[in-house]
């Protein structure tokens, strides 16, 4: 099988259909649903919004440089989430805030950005072409917000203190559909405080490249 | 914890080529890592190279996830953050 380009795939190929290593199942099923998830209006975004956001955090990840004014709040948003998002402060999430962007917009537009990284370099690694936007659909924004949250340790609205993965649950689809794919892609939530777990990696093999990479990430969380 | 700064783990099993790859994955973010690829699956095989792979394109989310909503870091992990190098002022959220 020859490898992907670096480009969106061809609307009718299926997902990772080109990929040079193959995907595990229970992953190309996660991938499946977390881009059908990406592709199609959420909690506050429009499905035209959210398409906006992918097209910018790919285009960050592609080189493009800092976002010019026509690009929009979220679409700015997305960039530094993607190109940068150890540069982010406090102020940075207040100054959205203060132009319009809600804390809870923002906290989807982190989802998106994020869950989009998850497949986008998962496909790259295996060789596969992107997953390509499908054509933007009329669905409303859901509207489904947790009340309850608020403002704990960090700059947005949580239900607890920041831990992963439910740093999104104020946005509750948002943050089922995070652990939807954290579980498939990383390790079963039931087994995560097991250090003899072991699939086709061992556990010291596992958090080695997690660590390495968030090593570069320059993140520590 | 020196491993993880190099690159180059002694005791872990393909922890050379799984760091090149998480490096390649990483850094460059429009390029296919194919090299690095083709060096782990010679090694470890295709069922492990996917693994690590699905691995790292985790941590990208993760990692952009948690720094783009402002998470502390739990003090646990500031003595690790200063001995690979970073100072826990520059951690300050």
């Amino acid at each position: 099988m020859t490898g992907g380009a670096d480009t969106p795939n061809e609307p009718s190929q299926a997902l990772l259909s080109d990929a040079v290593v193959a995907p595990q199942a229970n992953r190309l099923a996660a991938v499946e649903q977390a881009w059908q998830n990406l592709t199609t209006a959420g909690p506050i975004l429009t499905t035209r919004q959210r398409h906006e956001i992918i097209a910018v955090a790919r285009s960050a990840w592609a080189g493009a440089g800092a976002p010019n004014s026509t690009i929009g709040l979220a679409g700015e948003a997305a960039y530094w989430v993607a190109s940068d998002p150890g540069g982010i402060t406090k102020e940075t999430v207040g100054g959205f805030e203060a132009r319009g962007l809600s804390r809870l917009a923002y906290l989807e537009v982190v989802g998106v950005v994020a869950r989009l990284a998850n497949v986008d370099f998962y496909s790259r690694g295996l060789g596969a072409s992107l997953p390509l936007l499908p054509p933007i659909d009329a669905l409303l924004p859901t509207g489904r917000v947790n009340g309850a949250a608020t403002i704990t340790d960090s700059w947005v609205p949580m239900l607890s203190p920041a831990l992963a993965p439910f740093v999104l649950d104020a946005l509750p689809a948002e943050g089922e559909a995070l652990r939807d794919i954290h579980e498939a892609m990383y390790i079963p939530m039931e087994s995560l405080g097991d250090g003899t777990y072991e699939d086709e990696l061992t556990r010291p093999q596992i958090e080695y490249v997690a660590a390495r990479t968030s090593y570069l990430n320059e993140c520590f969380y | 914890m020196n491993s993880v700064v190099s690159g180059a783990p002694h005791d872990i099993r393909g922890g050379t080529q799984l760091a090149s790859l998480a490096d390649a994955m990483t850094t460059r973010t429009d390029a296919q890592p194919r090299t690095e690829r083709e060096a782990l699956v010679a090694l470890l095989g295709e069922a492990a190279t996917e693994r690590a792979i699905s691995i790292c394109a985790t941590y990208q989310m993760m990692n952009r996830l948690l720094d783009a909503v402002g998470a502390p870091v739990h003090p646990h992990f500031l003595p690790i953050a200063e001995e690979l190098g970073f100072h826990s002022d520059d951690l300050e959220r």
